[in-house]
């Protein structure tokens, strides 16, 4: 509504960006917003409300693990890291997700 | 649930603090990067904090998502449910103290009933190892349960099995202590009763327990053939009879006739598996000689305790056994025909296990009833007191809270209330059943047996009120949260409290109302049943006169060590001065009580068919002397009475009941007919004595009589002349006028012919009044009544404050009725006849209920001639209950009649 160029994150796209970004290393969660919104030129808003449950319940998935840290300006906080699992499951997902933006991409296209 | 997943959840549950904290910190961390961010683009930092928030969102929210995704928000909830529900009771203190105690009366009484039930059947024996302990049951198909084995079966067991590493017999009797040898001993009324257990050798072995004082019994003493014979004494005979006095160990003691030496003490409370403790244990070559017993097969009197050997089931055990019985059978056809034998856990109350759990079942439903109706009750106080926080939710509703949490936590309130009242109940039923246990088996100790039930709380008994009240929490408090939480937000915000056309809020009130009375009702038909039969029970006709009859019970003179010649004399010296005591009619001794007492059985078979026809089977009969017919009024329907003569010379004649006349010769007469009597028994002691005769006559038939319960009549009973040297301990004198004035004479009588006879005398209509069968039914209906009144109380209380209540909620239409000119009688009208249809809807159910309860107690009590419906007592207690229930409703409509119409108008 607000501002049209943003675009909400489509429901259970979330866990695989946070996986995605993960991927480079441990991170603490405003860093991973702040990352997804760099990354997708700023196309790709993260409702920082729903960042912290979506990290949690991935937590409680065994696909992240959460350890507390020093961040870059010498706070404690908390940093998630990818299991190994948590590797499989972002193959799996990134998968997935090519297989559906590609036939969503040919409906578009011939239907 | 993943291991990760599980680990996070427990984390969360046992450091809920910490793990909030770090939650606050990471957020917290959040925000401060989120406003940097904001503040290194230029705003002030007042500004850039603001600017975080509002991105962030509210941050409560982002919490309790998270907390969501723990998994361990149902327990917060709970807990925070819990303090909430406390500060509402604290709150309201009658409120919370009605519906406590009225939940307490109903769990308390279920806590007490089961916690007897946990002591007498759940419980095991309290003996070592009581798990490889096994009974071992003698069983046809006709008699599945617990029957005695000869000891000739018991030597052939224990000899050949494999399974079992010792076996143990045991022979109840009731036995007389006569003399004691020391003078601090010495009884003064010449005897007292004692309840004894002859026992092999190995008893206490079996059951792994140990003599307090003294010594066991030594295997040879098993096979002595002399007196003095050794006994031990339970601890609490020792205690109770003599003050705990150690020079009893050594001591000689006569009983019943025979000479014993007391050599040990066993355990307070040690009962082997019986249902009461002994006075004595005496070693078993006393009640007989071992070896010629080992040869009688008829001699039906051991109960068998067995201890598994190690790593051998109880399975295994049976089989083994099984095929002894078989081998058992095919060696000696006669006598062991068609017996089997099953190996069963041993457990107190043996036999009568079975009947005491079916017992406790009935009593667990109407004790489950009695909770039913508490909780109804209960229920109907939630409902008036959810329509004044109807506000209160209506506001917590359209802030958001789900109907659902509402509901849990209305349901939790419930919960902590019943768990409140399971606990107080759990402290009052113990302390209320040790005192009562107490008084009992003080009771108990003059008739010679010691109760010993432990009712202190077990585990059974924790767990069992813990589901209770839980139980009963959700199911009281759902209905009532269910229908205070219906959304119906404007109403109620309105404060517009239930008046016209709000007709279905009544409808719950209703049937609670309806359901209140039906369950009550149906406790009291079954108290009325049972009344009703204890009542007929006492006015039953048994078949022998009396009111008349005074039975004298006295003492056998040969117990105290008179000769056989001394006694006969005296015997004849007693019948010639109770003869011609006035007031007596005619004087007859027999041997068995003709109702009750010891049944004295023994084979009867015709003579004109081969044994295999009618089969062995075992009646009961009674030496009676002369007069004995005439003395009972019992009627001879064919033939004769005996003879003096014939009751002077042990003549081989018989008269037989009604019931034997026909099982032997259905179509053909008696009279002149043969029959053989009973198998070569050798007792040692005194006053126990069975026929033996081949070929006696039968001279007479008498009509049937009750002489063992008074539920049915015998199926058959054998009468023989009393043969001069037996002593007949019961005398029956028929006496004209009233039997308690002669009744004393007659003491006096036979005490001034020799004085040291114990003697007691009653009619025997106090006999039976007092007597076991009919204290049953007399303590069941006296059960049964408590309950119910106990019930319908809880049901009145409930079914005046629910009218009550709908009573209030009406006032402003009544008011307004009485505004447009309705009269009081109309009014009253109007409200009684809502209530009635409720009241009337809960009769109907209660009497079809009542009578499903009859039909299951006619078909496990056996009410003989009382039908399984007694439309009269149904009847009777319907009309009582239906007539207090209106007085409950009327009340309350009166009241509201009694208003100014102007006040109700302007009441809100």
């Amino acid at each position: 509504m607000s501002q049209p160029s943003r675009m909400d994150l489509l429901q259970g796209t979330l866990d695989l960006l946070i996986l995605r970004t993960l991927q480079h290393g441990p991170m603490h969660g405003w860093s991973v917003s702040e990352r997804i919104q760099q990354i997708s030129r700023e196309v790709l808003q993260v409702n920082q409300g729903s960042l912290y449950p979506a990290l949690h319940r991935l937590e409680h998935q065994g696909w992240i693990k959460a350890e507390w840290g020093v961040s870059e300006l010498g706070r404690r906080a908390r940093f998630y890291s990818l299991t190994a699992q948590g590797k499989k499951q972002l193959e799996l997902e990134t998968e997935n997700w090519a297989r559906l933006s590609d036939a969503i991409g040919r409906v578009l296209k011939l239907a | 649930m993943s291991w990760h997943d599980l680990r996070l959840r427990l984390r969360a549950l046992l450091f809920r603090s910490r793990v909030e904290s770090e939650l606050d910190e990471e957020l917290k961390f959040h925000l401060e990067m989120e406003a940097r961010k904001h503040g290194t683009s230029g705003l002030d930092p007042a500004d850039a904090t603001r600017q975080a928030k509002v991105a962030f969102g509210a941050a409560e929210r982002v919490k309790e998502e998270c907390r969501d995704t723990r998994g361990t928000q149902w327990f917060d909830n709970f807990l925070q449910d819990l303090r909430f529900a406390f500060r509402l009771l604290r709150k309201d203190r009658g409120y919370a103290f009605t519906a406590i105690a009225a939940l307490a009366l109903g769990i308390g009484s279920n806590t007490a009933l089961f916690t007897l039930f946990a002591a007498t059947v759940l419980k095991p024996l309290p003996v070592p190892n009581p798990a490889g302990l096994v009974n071992l049951w003698r069983t046809t198909a006709q008699s599945p349960r617990g029957g005695f084995f000869s000891f000739a079966d018991y030597i052939y067991y224990r000899d050949h099995n494999s399974g079992l590493a010792a076996l143990a017999a045991e022979t109840p009797a009731h036995l007389r202590l006569v003399t004691a040898s020391g003078p601090s001993l010495a009884t003064t009324n010449g005897a007292e009763p004692m309840f004894g257990l002859f026992i092999t050798a190995n008893y206490l072995n079996v059951f792994g327990i140990q003599p307090i004082a003294g010594r066991d019994f030594l295997p040879e003493e098993e096979r002595q053939t002399a007196g003095p014979y050794p006994v031990l004494l339970s601890e609490n005979y020792w205690d109770r009879r003599f003050g705990r006095n150690p020079s009893v160990l050594g001591q000689t003691l006569m009983l019943s006739g025979t000479q014993t030496v007391v050599i040990g003490i066993t355990p307070r409370d040690f009962m082997g598996t019986r249902q009461d403790v002994p006075d004595a244990w005496v070693i078993a070559s006393a009640f007989g000689d071992v070896g010629r017993r080992a040869l009688n097969r008829n001699d039906l009197s051991c109960g068998l305790t067995g201890r598994l050997k190690p790593g051998v089931t109880r399975q295994q055990a049976q089989a083994d056994l099984s095929v002894l019985a078989s081998s058992l059978r095919q060696e000696y056809p006669q006598a062991e025909r068609q017996w089997n034998v099953q190996v069963v856990p041993a457990l107190r109350f043996g036999t009568n296990h079975q009947a005491l759990t079916i017992l406790f079942g009935i009593l667990q439903v109407a004790m489950g009833l009695v909770l039913l109706i508490a909780c109804t009750n209960v229920a109907g106080l939630l409902l008036g007191k959810s329509v004044t926080r109807r506000k209160e939710i209506a506001v917590r509703l359209s802030l958001g809270a789900s109907r659902g949490r509402l509901v849990r936590q209305l349901v939790s309130e419930g919960v902590l209330m019943a768990l409140l009242a399971g606990f107080a109940s759990l402290l009052i039923t113990w302390q209320a059943l040790a005192a009562i246990g107490r008084v009992v088996s003080a009771a108990l100790a003059v008739k010679g047996t010691t109760l010993a039930i432990d009712v202190t709380p077990d585990l059974h008994v924790f767990v069992y009120i813990l589901t209770i009240s839980i139980l009963a929490g959700v199911s009281f408090s759902l209905a009532p949260a269910l229908q205070s939480t219906r959304p119906d937000l404007v109403a109620a915000l309105k404060d517009e409290t239930a008046a016209f056309g709000v007709r279905n809020k009544g409808r719950l009130r209703g049937w609670l109302v309806a359901s209140q009375i039906a369950v009550s009702l149906t406790l009291l038909i079954g108290a009325g049943l049972l009344t009703s039969s204890s009542v007929r029970m006492v006015s039953i006709d048994p078949g022998f006169e009396t009111r008349s009859v005074l039975n004298l019970t006295v003492l056998n003179p040969q117990e105290l060590g008179y000769s056989a010649a001394r006694s006969q004399d005296l015997q004849r010296t007693l019948h010639d001065r109770l003869r011609a005591t006035p007031g007596v009619v005619s004087v007859s001794f027999a041997t068995r009580i003709p109702l009750g007492g010891n049944v004295t059985s023994t084979f009867v078979s015709p003579n004109d068919r081969p044994p295999s026809a009618t089969g062995q089977r075992q009646f009961p009969f009674s030496y009676v002397s002369q007069d004995y017919f005439q003395t009972l009024g019992i009627p001879l329907l064919r033939g004769r009475a005996f003879t003096a003569q014939e009751i002077g010379s042990n003549a081989a004649v018989a008269v037989i009941s009604e019931g034997l006349a026909r099982r032997f010769w259905p179509d053909d007469d008696a009279i002149g007919k043969r029959i053989s009597l009973g198998s070569r028994t050798e007792v040692r002691f005194v006053g126990r004595r069975t026929p033996l005769s081949p070929s006696t006559e039968v001279i007479g038939v008498a009509r049937e009589v009750y002489s063992q319960s008074l539920t049915a009549p015998d199926a058959g009973v054998v009468y023989i002349p009393k043969p001069a040297d037996e002593w007949g301990g019961l005398v029956f004198v028929r006496v004209s006028g009233d039997p308690s004035s002669v009744a004393g004479a007659l003491i006096r009588e036979i005490h001034g012919t020799e004085p040291n006879l114990a003697v007691s005398a009653e009619t025997l209509e106090h006999m039976i009044a007092t007597g076991e069968v009919s204290a049953l039914y007399r303590v069941g209906a006296i059960v049964f009544t408590a309950i119910g009144l106990l019930g319908f109380t809880l049901a009145s209380v409930g079914i005046y404050s629910i009218m009550a209540f709908s009573v209030s909620q009406q006032t402003r239409e009544v008011g307004i009725r009485m505004a447009l000119g309705a009269q009081r009688r109309d009014v009253l009208r109007l409200l009684l006849g809502a209530g009635l249809k409720w009241i009337v809807a809960g009769l109907l159910i209660g009497a079809g209920l009542g009578a499903i309860l009859s039909r299951v107690l006619a078909s496990q009590l056996l009410l003989e001639g009382q039908g399984f419906l007694d439309p009269a007592v149904i009847a009777a207690v319907s009309a009582l209950t239906g007539l207090l229930a209106l007085v409950a409703a009327y009340f309350p409509a009166r009241r509201a009649t009694k208003l100014d119409p102007a006040l109700t108008l302007r009441f809100e």
